[in-house]
């Protein structure tokens, strides 16, 4: 229940949040912002009603889909979150060049594939970023703070 | 009345071995960056805008135009088979053609995305040639109001959208104009929303949230339950691409309508092709005998997307030769092209370059056709991608989703922006609220706030009182209450 109420909270803050920020704005800056945030506040809260009125229910309609959600354990969460967090950390401080192949590597590498397809597919994706995007297409890759 | 003769030589110009040899590279191009996620044609477009100085205006003009056209039909099938919307146009195709996939009929769901796509351009080529006679007074006929009520109406559209939970739908069609009011606002100048951050004052970017709303949570999935995308098998036989390509022809007055939208919508510069996928996917679900089957992988869904994103590039013909005004992205591209070698579009060109006008329409409909004939022999094999276990999956998609974002805005930012909407999709998807609905308030919001403003504004409520206005509260109401009347008319019935 924690998670769809964190949902609606989100909603809520976006725009509870515009109608705020809006009130010094001119009348045909604010007019939109805060019909539109007026109507979803006022969703939200009543969604908010029935979520907490509602006790602990299946997420998802489909059973097949709720027995595979459950199986589904925090810590591959927590995994997964690590990935997507250390993707972007790296890139911000070395750059798509460095990084992006890297992460391929280390990805297919700690799945328990072999050397060989891991160190292909981290070429693959070298060759195609500079190789296809850096030189043909003149496309700037973001370098990272370490190398800007 | 066009001179048929010179009319007749701009078809003729499209078939001389230079300009034919320059629209299958163009298509091939096209293709295969329409495939890449969120890059499309544009940065291939752009560099090739370079040689539009030196080269024969027929030409680069033809290779632009084939490269931008079949964009999109390359992009279908990353959204079908990994969930990846190739540009923008193809978010919605992924909506059912995904699903397709994970049941293992994405050979079927590519084989009805193409034929679609190939009739859908093919169609929308031959309005466009019925049209240019009359796309003066056509272009002119949509004007704010015009504007204002077809994105009201698209908006409508997320109540037909909304599936489960109403409520959830609309909160997050709300969520999505909300998001769409961030950055300079048309009619004031005015920042909102920015909260100081340099990079807000341009607006939420469409690739970066699409990427984010839409792609990432697939590979977020695909990371966390470890399997192929089709765990049940794929037919990856003729049988089901055949299959796809015979759904059109069943479904043909789905595709008429959809491509129909698809054509309008390409008409008014305004509105944009993204919008017209999403109205063709709403128009699909609340047309449809089982709306219910709509997000779980029924053909009709990439139908629908697939001939209105194709279509489209006829209708936004229209405007960009006869009043220089691009109708899409790619148009401005095209006119930047028109520019270089000499030529300005407007009223004038289809007088005295009638004959570039017919050049590029059959370039239109020639590199729809062109595309199928490419990708036909190869969708047994693309299909079987789906059978590749996650794990070596998931990494490549990631980093070209990211580098897509990036591409698209050439700023961390971007990047980090579709991290933020990819956490945001996932729960979404996971919570059951409407992310078709997020997209489609995002897209129009702007439009809805702007043209809705200006049209009041210079004309009061009169704007409503004119012909193409009261068509469009018509087919409003049909959408808002066709649902029930249905209901009310099968309960009347059976009394």
């Amino acid at each position: 229940m924690i998670g769809r109420l964190i949902m609606v909270l989100i909603f809520l803050g976006l725009a509870a949040a515009e109608v705020v920020a809006a009130r010094d704005y001119p009348q045909r800056a604010q007019f939109g912002p805060w019909l539109v945030g007026g109507v979803v506040i006022a969703l939200a809260l009543f969604q908010m009603v029935r979520e907490v009125r509602q006790k602990s229910r299946p997420v998802l309609v489909d059973e097949d889909v709720v027995v595979e959600d459950r199986a589904i354990s925090g810590r591959s969460y927590a995994i997964v979150a690590l990935w997507l967090t250390g993707l972007m950390l790296g890139t911000y401080l070395f750059g798509m060049l460095i990084t992006f192949p890297l992460f391929v590597l280390a990805y297919v590498k700690s799945h328990r594939w072999g050397w060989l397809l891991a160190i292909s597919m981290a070429a693959v994706i070298f060759g195609l970023l500079y190789g296809v995007f850096g030189i043909l297409l003149k496309a700037t890759l973001y370098r990272g703070i370490f190398f800007e | 009345m066009p001179d048929l003769a010179l009319a007749l030589k701009g078809v003729l110009d499209t078939f001389s071995p230079v300009v034919m040899l320059g629209i299958v590279l163009g298509t091939l191009g096209g293709l295969i960056f329409g495939v890449l996620p969120g890059i499309g044609a544009f940065p291939l477009m752009a560099v090739l805008l370079i040689f539009a100085f030196s080269m024969d205006p027929t030409l680069i003009l033809s290779v632009l135009l084939a490269i931008h056209a079949v964009s999109v039909t390359g992009g279908s099938i990353t959204s079908i088979v990994l969930g990846v919307p190739g540009t923008a146009l193809n978010a919605a195709t992924l909506l059912d053609g995904y699903p397709m996939a994970k049941k293992g009929e994405a050979a079927r769901a590519i084989g009805a995305a193409l034929n679609s796509s190939m009739l859908g351009g093919i169609l929308g080529g031959i309005v466009l040639i019925g049209f240019i006679p009359i796309a003066l007074v056509l272009v002119l006929a949509f004007g704010l109001g015009e504007t204002f009520l077809i994105a009201v109406v698209g908006l409508a559209f997320i109540s037909t959208l909304s599936g489960g939970s109403m409520i959830k739908g609309l909160i997050s069609g709300g969520a999505g104009i909300l998001l769409s009011f961030v950055g300079y606002q048309g009619m004031t100048a005015l920042p909102r929303f920015t909260f100081g951050t340099l990079a807000l004052y341009d607006g939420i970017g469409l690739i970066p949230f699409l990427m984010g709303i839409f792609a990432l949570p697939e590979v977020i999935e695909l990371a966390l339950k470890k399997k192929a995308i089709a765990s049940t098998g794929v037919n990856t036989n003729w049988a089901g691409v055949k299959q796809g390509v015979m759904d059109v022809f069943r479904h043909w007055k789905l595709f008429l309508r959809t491509s129909a939208i698809g054509t309008a919508i390409g008409i008014v510069p305004a509105v944009g092709g993204p919008a017209a996928t999403f109205l063709a996917y709403g128009h699909a679900k609340q047309s449809s005998k089982h709306p219910e089957n709509f997000g779980k992988g029924t053909v009709e869904g990439v139908i629908a997307p697939e001939s209105a994103n194709n279509s489209k590039e006829g209708g936004a013909l229209v405007p960009t030769l006869a009043f220089g005004i691009p109708g899409s992205g790619g148009m401005v591209v095209l006119l930047s092209a028109f520019l270089a070698v000499g030529i300005i579009p407007g009223p004038s060109m289809l007088r005295e370059h009638l004959d570039l006008s017919f050049t590029l329409v059959t370039t239109l409909i020639l590199s729809n056709i062109l595309a199928v004939i490419f990708l036909l022999p190869v969708i047994k094999y693309i299909a079987r991608i789906c059978l590749i276990p996650s794990t070596i999956l998931v990494a490549p998609i990631l980093v070209i989703v990211l580098w897509g974002a990036y591409a698209s805005q050439n700023s961390y930012i971007a990047m980090l922006s579709t991290m933020a909407f990819g956490v945001l999709g996932f729960f979404m998807m996971k919570y059951d609220y409407n992310r078709v609905a997020l997209i489609l308030g995002f897209i129009l919001g702007n439009i809805v706030e702007v043209n809705g403003f200006l049209a009041y504004t210079a004309l009061g409520f009169s704007f409503l009182t004119r012909p193409i206005p009261i068509v469009l509260m018509v087919i409003l109401v049909l959408v808002l209450f066709g649902g029930a009347m249905k209901s009310a008319v099968y309960k009347l019935r059976r009394i």
